[in-house]
């Protein structure tokens, strides 16, 4: 992928996780992983009253492409390592789809619903005020449960289960 | 509530300037680590091939939407000190944690003086608007510096 792109791309994922909701304050702060790891852009933490409630990881992908005309899902690629590599994570994890000429993401579950490589999100998911707060209320459910480990998400992507 | 708190406004800050000066086609960038004076290093490549031609970025983060940045003659002084053996040209950015509007100001100014690239402190402090003409106009400007410089050493 273009550099540029893929910078515009996690630049734009950082304003959209971050939009304040009460007043001037974030719920989520999102942290650069860089380089050394290959499967995840992002870690990102839930900011509670008492602190850090959670976290979650995030691989972004950029895209100037558009959308499939069928279903508007936005074309993005991950392949079936990092697919996988997403799903063995002992953490929620997200794949992000940027539209880049819109500035618009979109969020889907990548925790072990799919194990091929994605050619497309849908665009179910925008990342705006009503799922953010969707996202940190399933993610803070994974980490206050005494056990984590099998977790539903309901950023599942509706054409998966059909495959 | 209260303000925002350093990392975010510097966070979204960034995030902002990345956006705005990726916003036009052959500019690459760069995010370098705290502590090298810049924050981001642009380069200039209309066809994506790596070129050389450098321009520094500052980030100034704005607290306040309401405010146009300003800067103090102390840290004007600082600033000059800080960039006083650079040898590319160095702009400043400034962007508030939840408004779109940027700001512009050189720091190490670009500019030909009979044909002679010349890189000096900037002598306006002030800043303007960034808008897509004036981003036009600074790349133009470096590279016409450049351009410059290359004839120099042919």
């Amino acid at each position: 992928m273009n550099d540029v792109i893929g910078a515009r791309g996690e630049s734009r994922f950082l304003m959209l996780i971050t939009e304040p909701h009460d007043g001037e304050q974030p719920i989520f702060r999102a942290q650069r992983l860089g380089d050394k790891w290959p499967a995840v852009d992002f870690l990102v933490e839930l900011m509670g009253s008492d602190g850090v409630a959670g976290f979650f990881f995030v691989q972004v992908k950029t895209t100037r492409q558009g959308y499939t005309e069928r279903d508007r899902r936005l074309k993005v690629t991950v392949p079936q390592h990092t697919v996988a590599r997403l799903a063995s994570f002992p953490a929620p994890t997200y794949v992000v789809g940027i539209d880049d000429v819109a500035g618009i993401g979109y969020v889907v579950s990548a925790n072990g619903e799919r194990l091929t490589n994605v050619a497309s999100v849908p665009s179910d998911f925008p990342i705006n005020r009503e799922n953010r707060e969707r996202l940190w209320s399933e993610v803070r459910r994974y980490w206050s449960s005494r056990l984590p480990g099998s977790f539903t998400s309901v950023f599942n992507d509706p054409a998966w289960g059909m495959s | 509530m209260g303000s925002p708190q350093p990392w975010y406004v510097e966070m979204r800050a960034e995030a902002q300037a990345i956006l705005h000066l990726t916003s036009r086609d052959g500019v690459q960038v760069a995010r370098l680590p705290k502590g090298t004076g810049v924050d981001l290093l642009l380069t200039l490549a209309a066809d994506g091939e790596l070129s050389g031609r450098h321009l520094g970025v500052v980030v100034k983060p704005r607290t306040s939407v309401a405010d146009v940045p300003r800067l103090t003659p102390r840290s004007v002084r600082r600033e000059r000190a800080q960039f006083e053996a650079t040898t590319f040209p160095v702009c400043m950015v400034s962007f508030s944690s939840s408004d779109e509007r940027g700001y512009f100001r050189w720091i190490l100014e670009p500019s030909l003086e009979n044909g002679e690239p010349v890189l000096g402190y900037a002598q306006r402090t002030n800043f303007e608007p960034i808008t897509p003409a004036l981003l036009d106009q600074l790349v133009s400007r470096v590279n016409a510096w450049y351009d410059a410089r290359l004839g120099e050493a042919a």
